[in-house]
């Protein structure tokens, strides 16, 4: 292996992980926390807490991933079902220290039955599965400005079901042509799902 | 971050999925899985060669998809080997040369034996390469491309103490490698020399290759440096010319001998091999017995020897070059009528020492006083040798093959002068040795290039010749031609007859035939053939660039305007032959672009390269006339163009296109 014989400039060979955990770079991990922060309330959403309690949990949250994330135990599992446990018992926690289940049961509702009916690991599943959706979304949002033309649209067309022969009809295009744009842009959307998931994930 | 619809959610989650399964086998970076899937690094294909304490093989390396020399200890040795080896590895890495083999890697292998990878161009050794079809001028060349490297190593204070044609890779180019640097040694700042234990095993054998050793390193007891690979050079300069290392025989002999040190022997086998005495020289100086009287240093070896390729004297002899023709001269003043040979040598003689000047034809007067200082020497001059008449015949021979090629860039004023001078040294080098190859190589250029084809046949070929590429050709070329004159019962040779007879050859022309073919044309027009020269400059452009797959050719001569065309990039001719055509205008189409250095000197009025991709304006280039000059879209100002492309018409327009 090649052994660097200074200090990267700007932590260019480094990740945002690195740069936040392993060189106490704030700024890195503003942006760290922004990001985890986005996913935080997108998930509370769909757990259909209130913008008052999600603005909350996610303070909680962040302040447990600041001073828990360089803890992080590698050897306990990878790490999203640890980040998914997490979320899952500060949200718990608010809960139950707000003593929401009862004050708020009549005026909105439906988290509680949420979080009553379903199973812990089957919560920490689905959080761990917005995750990945969440990570999938933001590559291809990501890569989205490297293609010209109709390649993204043909791309997500496919995902959304569409047949080959359809999307080559909506564009005028060839079935060739229809394949190798499907191809391109997974090539860089996969590349940008590992960007940034080396980003944002500690290694396990 | 909106909503995500169910679909495309599931989507999103297959595709992480397909990330996470295995991100490098999703399609994503084959190269990378591949690499990553690689176990088993080395997959070894068969011995190389094997020394007294390693072997290399030849592997392929899946990781860098290359094939590499691997070097290892021999089985059965133990750690009390394993720094040396790896000395080994280290000063080789050290020494960063084209022609010194590059260390890939060294590491130490599952098992925690050292081993080494090296570069492996070819499995060819010198050996191989001497027993082919090269000539002296290539063999003193290659010798003089090993010679640079160890040059190299000896600045860097590094000896190689092993110098044999066995660790000398050569590949099918002739490029070389010298390889094996085992008993190499870097001296240190302090330490001139190593001590003499140092080139001896711990049982007192000597370390080497007998035949290529130098006597301080067979004797056990003297210090061993640079001169001792100068001396290794000298017998390494030997085997390239004849075959073989000064000394052979039984182990016990070749000791002897390298001790004994007796140079008249190697002296003789030398000359017998038909070495030039310059030459000669050199090799004796490289294996002189005392390190006192080699040479100082390889560069100065390598000095002498480029001496001896230009044609000068090499400092390696000893006695007067002028005493020893004059001897000559003396020596067939007894032997022939008199007149005969005084009017043919003082011509070579003279020439010879003029042609150590710069210009051929400028220093007559200066030549005329030589001819008759050498005239007066003569009288003095009491007996000559065999040897010396092969001095000269070398001399003779070096330089009517030099006046032949420098006709290529010779204006037209010194051309034919050139040209006689050159055939008077040839005659007279063929009155000494009617039979010698390289005599015979260059008559056939000389009297093939005046189209003198006849000559060319009938002459006989040497017995001892070995292939000529060349030589070979041009015989079949003018095989063609004369056969084509027969049959169509040519008497005058016009400028379209010369064309006629090139046009069938021009797409089977080499680049070293072609420079014949120009002096041919070149011939032809200044001894005053006849007849329209358009046509033969056609076919030199279509030979220049027969590997061209499309190459248009229009000329007008009421305009004095031709338009070149083709794909590919285009090849002119030398101005010497292009300013035949009177040229005004010049028009280049080729995407490719066109290197316009050969048209130096033209007096064009307007050179058209807009319609080409590159232009070539690296060298400056001088057009007096040019008043136009149309050019691609290129990052240089109009200004920095008229800087590079110089006209004194003093009104050059520069567009961009």
């Amino acid at each position: 292996m090649c052994k660097s014989s200074s200090e990267p400039e700007n932590g260019t060979s480094y990740t945002l992980l690195d740069r936040a955990l392993n060189l106490n770079d704030n700024e890195a991990w503003q942006v760290l926390l922004d990001e985890y922060s986005n996913f935080i309330h997108y998930i509370l959403n769909t757990f259909r807490l209130t913008a008052a309690d999600r603005d909350d949990v996610v303070q909680l949250i962040a302040i447990n991933l600041t001073k828990h994330l360089d803890k992080y135990d590698q050897s306990v599992g990878r790490f999203r079902p640890w980040f998914a446990r997490m979320i899952h018992n500060q949200c718990l926690l608010y809960l139950r220290q707000n003593r929401l289940h009862k004050r708020r049961v009549d005026a909105a509702g439906e988290h509680e039955v949420i979080f009553d009916q379903s199973s812990e690991s089957e919560l920490e599943q689905r959080i761990i599965d917005e995750w990945e959706v969440y990570i999938v979304n933001k590559a291809l949002e990501n890569v989205r400005p490297i293609f010209s033309g109709v390649a993204v649209e043909v791309f997500e067309m496919a995902l959304d079901g569409w047949s080959t022969a359809e999307i080559c009809q909506k564009y005028s295009i060839t079935e060739g042509s229809v394949y190798t744009l499907k191809r391109r842009v997974r090539k860089e959307l996969m590349l940008e799902v590992d960007r940034l998931t080396r980003n944002l994930e500690p290694k396990s | 971050m909106n909503e995500i619809p169910a679909g495309r959610k599931r989507a999103y989650k297959e595709l992480f999925q397909e990330y996470s399964e295995d991100f490098s086998e999703s399609g994503v970076c084959p190269a990378y899985h591949d690499l990553g899937a690689i176990s088993e690094r080395y997959v070894d294909q068969g011995l190389l060669g094997r020394g007294a304490v390693k072997e290399v093989r030849k592997c392929y390396d899946e990781k860098s998809k290359r094939t590499v020399a691997m070097a290892r200890l021999k089985e059965g040795l133990g750690p009390e080997h394993y720094d040396s080896f790896i000395h080994e590895a280290w000063l080789t890495s050290s020494l960063e040369h084209p022609n010194i083999i590059t260390v890939y890697e060294v590491d130490i292998d599952d098992q925690g034996a050292p081993y080494f990878t090296m570069e492996l161009r070819s499995n060819r050794d010198l050996g191989e390469y001497v027993r082919g079809d090269i000539g002296l001028y290539d063999r003193i060349n290659t010798f003089l491309v090993i010679c640079r490297a160890m040059e190299y190593a000896h600045n860097r204070d590094v000896i190689h103490l092993d110098l044999k044609p066995e660790n000398i890779q050569c590949d099918d180019y002739g490029e070389i490698l010298i390889c094996d640097w085992g008993l190499g040694k870097l001296l240190n700042v302090e330490q001139e020399h190593l001590d003499a234990s140092e080139s001896q095993t711990l049982v007192g054998e000597v370390k080497g290759s007998l035949g290529y050793l130098s006597p301080e390193q067979v004797h056990q007891n003297e210090d061993k440096g640079y001169w001792s690979d100068i001396y290794s050079l000298g017998c390494l300069l030997h085997y390239l010319l004849i075959g073989q290392p000064p000394y052979r025989g039984s182990k016990d002999t070749v000791l002897r001998e390298t001790i004994k040190g007796d140079l008249e022997p190697i002296k003789k086998q030398l000359v017998e091999g038909g070495v030039p005495m310059s030459v000669i020289a050199v090799i004796l100086k490289c294996v002189a017995q005392s390190p006192s009287d080699r040479y100082g240093s390889v560069s100065a070896i390598r000095k002498d020897l480029s001496l001896y390729l230009e044609g000068h004297v090499t400092s390696a002899e000893s006695a007067s070059v002028l005493l020893k023709m004059a001897k000559f001269v003396q020596r067939h003043l007894k032997k022939f009528a008199l007149g005969l040979v005084i009017l043919g040598m003082m011509g070579a003689v003279g020439w010879y020492l003029g042609a150590q000047r710069d210009s051929y034809l400028t220093q007559q007067s200066e030549l005329d006083r030589e001819i008759q200082e050498l005239l007066e020497e003569k009288q003095v001059i009491l007996d000559f040798t065999n040897q010396e008449v092969d001095g000269l015949f070398e001399k003779l021979l070096a330089q009517c093959t030099k006046l032949y090629y420098s006709m290529d860039t010779c204006s037209d004023e010194e051309f034919l002068t050139l040209y006689h001078r050159g055939r008077r040294l040839m005659d007279e080098a063929y009155t000494l040795a009617p039979n010698h190859v390289g005599l015979y190589n260059i008559r056939v250029l000389y009297y093939f290039s005046t189209m003198n084809f006849e000559q060319v046949l009938e002459m006989d070929r040497p017995k001892s010749t070995r292939e000529h590429p060349l030589v070979d050709n041009l015989l079949n070329r003018a095989q063609q031609m004369q056969d084509i004159i027969r049959e169509v019962g040519m008497t005058e040779m016009t400028h379209e007859g010369v064309a006629s007879l090139i046009a069938p050859l021009v797409p089977h022309i080499t680049e070293r035939e072609y420079r014949c073919f120009i002096f041919m044309a070149r011939y032809q027009y200044l001894s005053g053939a006849r007849g329209d020269y358009n046509e033969v400059i056609n076919q030199l452009l279509r030979m220049r660039n027969n590997k061209l797959q499309t190459l248009s050719f229009r000329y007008s001569s009421t305009d004095r305007r031709m338009t070149l065309e083709s794909e590919d990039e285009i090849y002119l001719l030398n101005n010497l032959i292009m300013s035949r055509l009177s040229l005004e205008e010049l028009q280049i189409l080729s995407p490719e672009g066109c290197f316009i250095k050969p048209l130096h000197g033209a007096e064009i009025r307007s050179l058209d390269l807009s319609m080409t991709m590159r232009a070539y304006l690296d060298d400056p280039i001088e057009l007096s006339g040019l008043q136009e000059l149309s050019l691609p879209i290129i990052p240089m100002s109009a200004r920095a163009v008229r800087e590079r492309v110089r006209s004194t018409s003093g009104s050059l327009s520069v567009s961009q296109k």
